[in-house]
């Protein structure tokens, strides 16, 4: 028996799988998305719940995990489209997740939406910030006047790119100047030209000073209450219970049968 | 915790009791007895392991689990088996292999069933 349980260890460890490199862009730990990751898009977005939005076990199970209240925002890295063409995103807590009909929901105005929007008025880079000398901090805004920051850099190290990371300019309804820098040390975003130092840069923008719609905020004097996880509490203690009973069976099937053997 | 949870866990308790049993099979174990001793061990000790390795998945929690489980059941091998002249040794091998061959067989598993 030594020789055949040695062998059939040797076999298995050579069937271990190796080690895959990680990707830069971090996928969800979805069962779903798993088995249909290629039919998945990354869109990196975040969108608004009106209120009494279900997240779902995936596009494919109706089942209801949790239900989002009114005002949560939700970030959501992959899509996915089914067959009757209704597009549904991924959305985690931690390494819990549910899946969402983005119909139900309210897209969040972002930068990739303001280029969007504005092409016609976003110019190339023409050497702008040449002439400007930069704080030791440089603050990144998601898009011209959101009042959002999406990342800051410091001064030195733009200054020792081997070419500016600069890419475009857009001159806001003001005349402030706003510098785009696609990707830098794997941050985005736009730099106020005119004051690139400052981190309160208030809202200005149109689609960002537009009325939200009226939600009801989210509970904020206890830890706020994620509500896939709060679902997912139900059922871990339910599955507890579960794993008890079949403990507890066993033990007593095990006194049963065996204890009537030694009679 | 996701909606997945108990599928894993019940996919767990399946192919163990089906990889434990082919492994005892090709270790010659016999009797009637002995593999419903084994059913039973398995129903006692797999779901609270792969419970807790879920929710501790951690390698030094999985060795702990599983090193716990080959005791646990080498134990009662050698306190209610039948002509098993090597208990520990066959609870080793016994989980040693479904643990391996379980995470050979994980990402071919996770594609089928989820």
């Amino acid at each position: 028996m030594k020789r055949t349980v040695l062998s059939l260890l040797l076999l298995l460890a050579l069937l271990l799988p190796l080690p895959s490199r990680a990707d830069v862009i971090f996928e969800p730990m979805d069962d779903f998305y798993a088995a249909h990751a290629e039919q998945c898009e990354y869109v990196n977005d975040r969108y608004l719940s009106p209120g009494g939005v279900p997240g779902v076990v995936s596009p494919e199970n109706p089942s209801e995990l949790c239900v989002f209240p009114s005002g949560w925002e939700l970030d959501i890295s992959f899509q996915y489209e089914d067959a009757q063409g209704v597009v549904w995103g991924v959305y985690e807590e931690g390494e819990e997740s549910c899946w969402v009909r983005l119909d139900a929901l309210q897209k969040i105005f972002d930068g990739a939406d303001f280029q969007e929007k504005y092409a016609d008025a976003i110019q190339s880079y023409a050497g702008e910030m040449d002439d400007v000398s930069l704080p030791e901090i440089v603050y990144l805004w998601t898009y011209p006047g959101s009042g959002e920051i999406g990342g800051k850099l410091l001064a030195e190290e733009i200054a020792q790119a081997d070419t500016p990371p600069y890419d475009a300019v857009y001159l806001d309804e003001s005349g402030q100047t706003w510098v785009y820098i696609p990707y830098f040390y794997g941050m985005e975003g736009w730099i106020c030209r005119e004051d690139p130092g400052s981190a309160d840069l208030a809202a200005t923008a149109p689609e960002a000073l537009a009325e939200k719609p009226e939600v009801e905020p989210v509970i904020t004097t206890l830890p706020a209450i994620r509500p896939l996880a709060a679902a997912g509490r139900t059922r871990l203690y339910l599955t507890v219970g579960a794993v008890a009973a079949v403990v507890a069976v066993s033990a007593v099937l095990l006194a049963v049968f065996f204890r009537r053997k030694k009679r | 915790m996701d909606a997945g949870l108990p599928g894993r866990l019940a996919l767990s308790l399946l192919f163990t009791l089906v990889l434990e049993s082919g492994f005892a099979a090709a270790a010659h174990l016999r009797g009637r007895r002995n593999y419903l001793l084994l059913l039973l061990l398995n129903l006692l000790t797999n779901p609270p392991v792969a419970l807790l390795g879920n929710l501790f998945p951690h390698p030094a929690a999985h060795l702990l689990l599983e090193t716990a489980a080959v005791l646990v059941e080498g134990a009662l091998y050698a306190r209610l088996g039948e002509g098993m002249r090597r208990p520990y040794l066959f609870s080793l091998g016994a989980n040693a292999f479904s643990y391996l061959a379980g995470l050979a067989l994980s990402p071919l598993l996770s594609h089928i069933f989820f």
